[in-house]
């Protein structure tokens, strides 16, 4: 998934909002988490300021669209403060809170298949309508990293899922399958079709840039 | 030295059979058999895939360092809701002391009354008595 629309405006953060949104060192970030643990509300917001762009960006990239984006962000800070000082400290925060966010987003998504009259099977793709994936504008020149993105942006959730969480974040089988409520053996095999049909949007990619592809 | 037969099936037959192993052997994730190593290292078609597949997936591991922009004022709402869920908690922290030190207090009141009724039926007892 690739930035949306928005962020190739380059002018989506207001500069408040990009004053306040900063990564920090991990040592800084334990010292935060500590506090926080402590019952220091200001901590949390700096521990929030600090995680939020990064959670946001995993948070889009399992969902793919803005709206649940924000919501699974919303809910991920919410559950992670209640649960904060049952974080034993034997996992970086990152980590737990990219959990929290999985989890979270997994329960999202299972609820709009369940509620839409036309649920979506790992078997279907989802037509990227944003304007930067129309196949014209894909053919002036985007280099190869911004095709893998916007192939796995087509992926059924299901499958984006278990690559973004395993080939973005780099989280083990056992902890996706635990955030997405499936065995391991299950998370192991969805990877395995995910990647394959990754390849196959990427090599249907290629084809169709092929000269005379169009005219066939 | 490989014959001529072998090479081809090799070639076709055991592409089919490779090909499922090759994203998981690609990113490292399984050990494949030697059978299939051995095609791997002789098939050129296969070879290609593994490194495309590889290809893929650094890139999408690069993808892991590209932030996307959170919308504007995302952040002032999501802080403000942490606000309120605080105030919250710290309400029901306040009214949890509050029931504590009202029931504490009865607790002691009644205890201090029972005993007082007990010291004055002991007088009462020893007067009559």
């Amino acid at each position: 998934l690739g930035p949306p629309a928005h962020a190739s405006q380059g002018n989506s953060l207001t500069r408040a909002d990009q004053a306040t949104i900063a990564p920090l060192p991990a040592a800084e970030l334990q010292a935060l988490v500590e506090a926080a643990r402590r019952g220091e509300h200001a901590a949390v917001e700096d521990l929030v300021r600090a995680t939020y762009q990064s959670t946001y960006t995993l948070a889009f990239r399992l969902t793919g669209n803005e709206e649940d984006a924000s919501d699974v962000v919303q809910e991920t800070y919410l559950r992670a403060y209640r649960s904060l000082r049952r974080f034993r400290g034997d996992a970086q925060f990152t980590t737990w809170l990219y959990r929290i966010t999985a989890n979270c987003s997994s329960t999202l998504l299972a609820k709009r298949a369940r509620t839409r009259t036309e649920s979506l099977s790992d078997d279907e793709t989802v037509i990227d309508v944003r304007p930067h994936a129309d196949p014209e504008q894909r053919l002036a020149g985007e280099d190869e990293r911004t095709r893998v993105a916007q192939a796995l942006a087509r992926l059924p959730w299901r499958l984006r899922q278990v690559i973004v969480l395993r080939d973005i974040y780099d989280l083990p089988h056992g902890v996706i399958a635990r955030e997405l409520g499936i065995t391991e053996a299950a998370a192991k095999v969805r990877l395995h079709r995910a990647r394959c049909r990754l390849r196959e949007v990427l090599a249907a990619d290629e084809a169709e840039k092929m000269p005379g592809a169009r005219a066939s | 030295v490989r014959g001529l037969a072998e090479i081809i099936r090799m070639r076709t037959g055991d592409c089919r059979a490779v090909a499922e192993v090759i994203p998981q052997f690609a990113a490292g994730d399984a050990e494949v058999d030697e059978r299939a190593a051995g095609h791997i290292e002789a098939c050129l078609r296969c070879q290609a895939e593994v490194a495309a597949y590889r290809r893929i997936l650094r890139h999408l591991h690069s993808l892991h360092d590209e932030g996307i922009p959170p919308p504007v004022g995302s952040l002032a709402a999501l802080l403000a809701a942490l606000d309120a869920a605080g105030e919250q908690r710290a309400g029901s922290a306040t009214w949890a002391i509050r029931a504590a030190t009202v029931g504490g207090i009865t607790v002691v009141t009644a205890a201090a009354g029972a005993a007082g009724v007990l010291v004055w039926m002991r007088r009462r007892l020893a007067e009559t008595g």
